[in-house]
């Protein structure tokens, strides 16, 4: 694969992760089911606040910021992946 | 399933962080020089999936969702290791920027998704293979089986992923495990039939497009 086909694909998953977003479920997930089930939700600490908690902008709410930071976490993941990917294959040979 | 702080008590986020500290850096170092150039633009892409994947929560029963979490997914297209790297990265960028899984958690759901979900999932999926390739050398075996490999090891690497989770909660004295257990198999138990659905598609869409991609951390 080369860079090039590398950032069409990631473009592609951000069209399709946006496109998905509106329909992804709002319920909570297995563990936070448990967890209201088993009574121990509120044990949770926020040691740190997160500048997107909850994959939203501070400043844009309902699915613009949503979308936002879906936007730039996959740009950033992917960002440091290739990165890494970069260090971790040179030398070879 | 991304645990939050708060969940874990001391010793077990630290033996969680510590054991995930030893895992990521036995998969750079297994990595480290043997990447492949054209693998490089792979760990972005992959990245990008998995870290969009796991924000597309699908509705299950008793209102309750879950996600795809992409680790056989990205084990069989980049290899074990680059997986578990790729996994981690996502994780980290979770925890820190959006507040998803804790911090002092992080080395607990490193070691849950990143390393249980991946590397044992794959090894799972390597070990049924092995057995579909000898069955098929004496002509028993068939095409479905290695579907059946893939859907099997995509669905255990969720299950096997919260049953980790589940031990790390009832080791920790959050809950009695005897009541945590059956609740995040069970439940992850369904979620894990989309994982398996998701790796399978996926796994069909990239060898129908760049079969040369399937399986090239291999070796």
């Amino acid at each position: 694969m080369t860079a090039k086909t590398g950032w069409l694909s990631v473009s592609i998953v951000v069209i399709a992760t946006l496109t998905l977003l509106p329909f992804a479920s709002k319920l909570p997930d297995g563990l936070e089911r448990v967890a209201e089930t088993l009574n121990f939700s509120e044990r949770e600490q926020l040691l740190h606040r997160a500048p997107l908690h909850n994959y939203a902008l501070p400043q844009l709410s309902g699915y613009a910021g949503e979308a936002l930071a879906a936007f730039l976490g996959i740009l950033l993941v992917a960002g440091i992946a290739f990165l890494l990917g970069k260090v971790l294959a040179r030398g070879r040979g | 399933m991304h645990i939050p702080d708060g969940f874990l008590s001391t010793p077990v986020w630290m033996v969680t962080d510590a054991a995930a500290v030893v895992a990521v850096g036995f998969a750079l170092k297994r990595v480290s020089g043997k990447l492949e150039e054209r693998q490089v633009p792979l760990m972005g892409v992959m990245a990008a999936f998995v870290f969009g994947a796991q924000m597309l929560n699908f509705p299950i029963v008793g209102g309750t969702s879950g996600h795809v979490l992409g680790g056989l997914l990205t084990a069989l297209l980049l290899g074990p290791e680059a997986s578990v790297i790729v996994l981690t990265v996502v994780l980290i960028v979770q925890a820190f920027l959006f507040g998803d899984g804790g911090i002092l958690a992080l080395g607990a759901n490193i070691l849950n998704m990143a390393v249980i979900g991946t590397w044992l999932s794959y090894g799972i999926y390597r070990w049924l293979e092995s057995h579909w390739e000898r069955g098929r050398r004496h002509g028993t075996g068939n095409k479905g089986a290695e579907v059946v490999a893939i859907a099997l090891a995509a669905w255990l690497s969720v299950v096997l992923s919260a049953v980790a989770c589940a031990l790390e909660l009832a080791l920790s004295g959050t809950a009695p495990l005897t009541a945590i257990m059956p609740l995040m198999a069970g439940i992850h138990a369904i979620i894990g039939v989309g994982e398996a659905l998701v790796t399978v598609a996926a796994v069909n869409f990239v060898k129908r497009m760049r079969p040369e991609l399937v399986r090239g951390g291999r070796g």
